[in-house]
């Protein structure tokens, strides 16, 4: 029998019964929807991250850091200092490094408060590495900083979640209040800034970003915090190439007590654990699929069963036991091919909505009461994700479907192809 | 016992005596335990499952008692679905399953399903598909058994005029002596062998 036939038949079988065939298929589709959504929602999230950090730090950036960062080893008791930059600017290949001092601290204007990552840095240092990112969208970055001078972050002025809009505006007043210890005692204390820029949105997501920081001059940000230990200090290459040459300059200087990342290698990192979670949804996708398949199996032997009458008119007819094969087993495979269809359709309107969603903030609430001091934060900062679906998604999800529908198909089809005959035609 | 091209045979005897047995090995649906059946000259006892499969497709057409018809597709489907196993293509067999259906007295009825047609009917769809692959000979197994009086008869007829007109061979396998009549050979079987062969069924002897 020709292969087109077997389809056709398998086919005209499938329609007869529809509303079967369209239970089995919604197996597949959804094992296929749940892979095709989560798959293609990680894309865009890796794809959004790695051009926010392309972008961010620009590939001739290093960063560097006291302690692992991924490298999930203990945390180092070794401290990066403010005026450490002293150090690696005599580094061969190194045009600039700049120190960044970082902690929490709450903001807030009038009735209006919020919590933030205060960032101690040297406008004129930090501008020139961050040339990019670090631009007023309002008023001016101070070049000969005042001490008393904040510049705030996109999504700092203007927060997501809050019953407030703006919450300062450049030229207003504001007031950060630290936590801290006092002898005995935990207080706040305040101290009161002026606006005298904010940032254009950066995007970005997370503490990364630079939306949602409150950036102060360093000299203030280590009188307030009290240490002239640096979180991380930038440090600006003279060309992208030489990235690999500074990094084990900068670590021997520290031997090797500190961290140094490249844009390059911090998205390196981020894939290799973006891959790791690939498997992790994709395997657990995969299990809903075996679930289906096993439906699939279930179906096609009541099937089998069913149609023993209409396999021994067919051997008599002369159908060999291949043909009567192929028959059952096309039509395993026509409902992988449907199930695999359906589901990347609804796939793709699961991660269309999943990223509406996320892109909304939700799952990231930020509550904030505006006169509660130490609640709600800037959230999220602002993510912005695009389901990303590749060819290789898009095939391989198909190519898997069809793969579950003949695997679960090949035992109830090599059942119906060794039915004898003459027992096949007695069956009532 | 021997059968000819363009032979019309009869094997007539009682419920129970092995017919559907015989017709089975003579169909090259079942092996023989002991003796030979030789289908132009091929032991089935040599054939794999593959083989006598293929020694069907082309050499053996059935009809059944309960015609055996698939009953989700229609009249000419079942009839092109014989000529499908025999890899035909799509246009030449729709044309000769209408040609078969003609001349078995079916014009008009191709697209209706085996549902929707009466017994008689069925059985002259499944004359038809025996029919398709021009068979070398058709085994038919009580093909008028579960048909009134007169549809049998016409069954009969139907048959005669295809052996006289179209040189089409049967071999029948009927405890039925209104249709064993119509036969040019009869052989009368009784406990799983043929105990006479006879031209006219009154020539029958019971002992």
């Amino acid at each position: 029998m020709k292969t087109s036939d077997i389809f056709r038949s398998a086919w005209g079988s499938l329609r007869q019964r529809k509303f079967r065939t369209a239970l089995t298929c919604l197996g597949i589709a959804i094992g296929i929807a749940a892979i095709v959504a989560l798959l293609s929602l990680s894309q865009g999230f890796q794809s959004t991250m790695t051009s926010q950090i392309e972008q961010g730090y620009g590939l001739n950036t290093l960063t560097v850091s006291s302690g692992g960062f991924f490298q999930g080893g203990e945390a180092s008791s070794f401290t990066l200092y403010v005026n450490d930059t002293q150090q690696i600017n005599g580094i061969e290949g190194v045009v600039l490094s700049t120190s960044i001092l970082t902690g929490q601290a709450n903001l807030s204007h009038g009735e209006n408060s919020l919590m933030a990552t205060l960032a101690g840095v040297n406008y004129t240092e930090y501008s020139d590495i961050q040339s990019e990112l670090f631009v007023a969208s309002e008023g001016v970055i101070p070049q000969k900083p005042d001490n008393n001078t904040v510049v705030l972050g996109y999504r700092v002025a203007n927060p997501h979640g809050y019953n407030f809009t703006t919450l300062a505006s450049v030229g207003d007043n504001v007031t950060i209040s630290v936590f801290t210890r006092q002898n005995l005692n935990f207080v706040w204390i305040n101290y009161t800034f002026t606006v005298s820029a904010v940032l254009e949105e950066s995007g970005g997501f997370g503490p990364m970003s630079l939306d949602s920081r409150v950036f102060i001059p360093i000299e203030t940000a280590e009188r307030i915090f009290d240490t002239h230990e640096a979180s991380t200090i930038l440090v600006k290459i003279e060309d992208p190439s030489l990235a690999d040459e500074v990094e084990e300059r900068i670590e021997s200087l520290y031997e090797d007590q500190v961290t140094v990342i490249s844009p390059s290698g911090f998205i390196q990192q981020a894939q290799t654990i973006f891959s790791m979670v690939d498997l992790f949804l994709g395997g657990i996708a995969g299990i809903s699929l075996l679930v289906a398949g096993v439906g699939i199996m279930n179906i096609m032997i009541v099937s089998v069963v069913e149609r023993t009458r209409e396999i021994g008119i067919l051997k008599a007819l002369g159908a060999k036991n291949r043909t009567i094969l192929g028959m059952f087993l096309s039509e395993a495979v026509l409902v992988g091919v449907l199930g695999g269809l359906m589901g990347i359709a609804l796939g793709a309107g699961l991660s269309q909505i999943m990223a509406e969603l996320i892109n909304r903030g939700f799952g990231f609430p930020s509550f904030g009461e505006g006169n509660h001091i130490g609640r709600g934060s800037p959230g999220s900062g602002f993510l912005n994700i695009n389901p990303v679906f590749t060819p290789a998604l898009v095939l391989g999800s198909l190519a898997f479907a069809i793969a579950i529908g003949t695997l679960f198909g090949l035992y109830p089809a090599w059942r119906a192809a060794k039915k004898e005959p003459v027992n096949a035609l007695r069956y009532e | 016992m021997k059968v000819i091209e363009g032979d019309f045979v009869a094997i007539f005897g009682p419920s129970g005596s092995g017919k559907t047995t015989l017709l089975n090995m003579l169909g090259a649906l079942d092996k023989p335990t002991e003796g030979k059946v030789l289908i132009d000259g091929t032991d089935t006892m040599t054939l794999s499952d593959n083989g006598l499969a293929e020694l069907r497709l082309k050499k053996v057409g059935f009809v059944f008692q309960f015609f055996a018809l698939l009953s989700r597709v229609t009249a000419l489907q079942n009839v092109e679905v014989a000529m499908m196993l025999a890899e035909i293509s799509s246009s030449k067999r729709r044309e000769r399953a209408g040609e078969l259906l003609g001349m078995v007295g079916l014009q008009g009825r191709e697209a209706h399903k085996p549902s929707e047609l009466s017994g008689g009917e069925q059985q002259r769809v499944a004359i038809a598909r025996a029919l398709a692959n021009n068979p070398g000979y058709v085994l038919l197994d009580e093909p008028t058994g579960n048909l009134d009086q007169k549809t049998g008869q016409e069954i009969s007829n139907l048959l005669k005029r295809l052996n006289q007109e179209e040189k089409k061979t049967f071999i029948i396998v009927t405890h039925d002596p209104k249709i064993a009549k119509v036969a040019s050979r009869i052989l009368y079987f009784v406990d799983g062998r043929i105990s006479q062969e006879v031209k006219k069924f009154e020539d029958i002897r019971y002992f």
